[in-house]
């Protein structure tokens, strides 16, 4: 018979289990919460003899491994668990754990644009503020929830305050801005950023222009340095002159090519406005990604072919685009404001210091993006 | 192998129902460019008078998709606000490495 609450307390416990231990693997206990004798909880049972397995079997409501080290795991009482411990032929009796690797990982697109000596060096972008114009940011995610700051919602025309993602594409665009620095999941370009939610995608991934507009305005009225465009499609005045507003208003926005490549003189609106810094999309080889648009409108190249990163119901995940590559210069960029640069003055620095990685101008612009090198020695 | 059909409903709106099936005998598997994974368009003779993703932005983010042999996958939009005419729909499917486009006529 199966315990069908059994799922979502192991769950919740996994959750509370992940943020207590630094590296390696920590393990949860399951179904160590209060219960009577009848409730059933999982283990490993270790026997000595043939009279001890048959003793776990007999008790066992169902026996999930028969493991080559004379332990079995099974489902069991409460009751037959203190029972089977008082035997001799059976070695122990201890609850099944879950296992989560709680590392950071160092996604290879922060090593391959220098993020990681700039990090080395104590440059972290505390106190730069990005905007992350998307699908939401997931507000409970450890490796996200320290760093985030004010958020709206523009969707279908109407503003509000529930900024939280549906979609997980928002999240994940977030994390290679500004994953936290600590002993689990994954680290951003700008691990003390401070990122603010400003949803104008729905959970299918779309929004209208006028909605990413209104969030683009937002964005430059609440005075935030960087926002960071991971979309793309029609052109339109409204969204046009949105940009050329928060230009002016001193907003750098970095917005992703496209993926409509492999082709040429393609990349999206809004990246081709001239108010907007257009990223295109490189792999782990420095190689332009074959999905990437390109054209005289890009300005920078970063990585954007499986990029792994924060994703909602504070999962991690791995996800190609010019939508991936758009949040490492997004990174870079609040890396330079909090050295003290300008949002104008970062974009040329960000082109000025890019790597030569032998792509033509309309596949990288000026260059692959490096963090190190643009904040200098 | 894919097969497409687009159905066009006239009503307060029009809508559009554009189906893909795989006739092969062999799975494909299917890349969509971003978050619009099927565009609409209506024509006007040469002029196109609407596109669904003209006025809407789209998170720039590869999908995969695999359609086993003979299943489908359908997608939908609305034309909001025709005005009286003859018309001919347009669908595509917005994937890598497959050009399906499909075309129907009809009047409002």
């Amino acid at each position: 018979m199966r315990d069908d609450t059994d799922i979502s307390r192991r769950t919740a416990l996994g959750l509370v289990g992940s943020g207590l231990a630094g590296g390696g693997l920590v393990g949860t206990v399951v179904g160590a919460e209060e219960g009577g004798d009848s409730e059933r909880v999982r283990v490993n049972a270790g026997y000595r003899s043939e009279a001890g397995r048959r003793a776990i079997d007999d008790r066992a409501a169902v026996v999930f491994y028969d493991h080559p080290t004379d332990i079995l795991t099974a489902r069991m009482s409460r009751a037959a668990v203190r029972r089977l411990r008082s035997r001799p032929d059976v070695r122990f009796v201890e609850r099944d754990v879950e296992m989560e690797a709680i590392d950071q990982t160092t996604p290879y697109g922060i090593r391959k644009v220098d993020a990681t000596e700039a990090h080395a060096d104590g440059d972290t972008a505390t106190g730069a503020d990005v905007a992350v114009i998307d699908t939401g940011i997931d507000s409970r995610h450890p490796d996200l929830a320290g760093n985030l700051g004010e958020g709206r919602a523009f969707t279908a025309g109407v503003s509000t305050p529930a900024w939280d993602d549906a979609n997980g594409h928002g999240t994940h665009v977030a994390g290679t801005v500004g994953a936290i620095d600590d002993d689990e999941g994954v680290i951003g370009v700008g691990p003390d950023v401070t990122l603010h939610a400003v949803k104008a995608l729905n959970a299918s991934g779309a929004g209208l222009v006028s909605d990413i507009a209104a969030a683009i305005e937002w964005t430059a009225d609440q005075g935030y340095e960087v926002g960071n465009l991971s979309l793309g499609g029609g052109s339109t005045s409204t969204l046009r002159e949105a940009c050329r507003y928060a230009q002016e208003k001193g907003t750098l926005l970095v917005a992703a090519a496209g993926n409509d490549g492999p082709c040429s003189g393609c990349v999206t609106a809004p990246a081709r406005y001239s108010a907007c810094m257009a990223v295109s999309a490189t792999d782990e080889n420095d190689d332009l990604a074959s999905f990437s648009s390109t054209g005289p409108e890009v300005e920078i190249a970063a990585p954007g072919d499986d990029v792994y990163s924060t994703y909602y119901l504070q999962s991690y995940a791995t996800l190609s685009g010019t939508s991936m590559a758009a949040p490492h210069v997004a990174g870079g960029a609040a890396q330079l404001v909090a050295d003290g640069y300008a949002p104008g003055e970062a974009r040329s620095r960000l082109t000025e210091t890019a790597a030569d990685v032998g792509l033509e101008d309309t596949e990288s612009g000026a260059g692959r993006l490096d963090v190190d090198a643009a904040l200098g020695p | 192998m894919l097969d497409a059909s687009l159905e066009v409903t006239v009503g307060d709106g029009v809508a559009f129902s554009f189906t893909v099936v795989n006739g092969g005998d062999t799975p494909v598997e299917l890349t969509f460019r971003n978050t619009c994974r099927a565009d609409f368009a209506v024509y006007d003779g040469d002029a196109e008078v609407w596109r669904y993703s003209d006025d809407r932005a789209f998170a720039q983010v590869l999908t995969e998709a695999e359609l086993q042999p003979g299943e489908s996958a359908t997608f939908e939009e609305v034309w909001p606000d025709p005005t009286p005419g003859d018309y001919t729909a347009g669908a595509t499917l917005r994937v890598v490495d497959h050009d399906l486009s499909v075309r129907t006529p009809f009047s409002v």
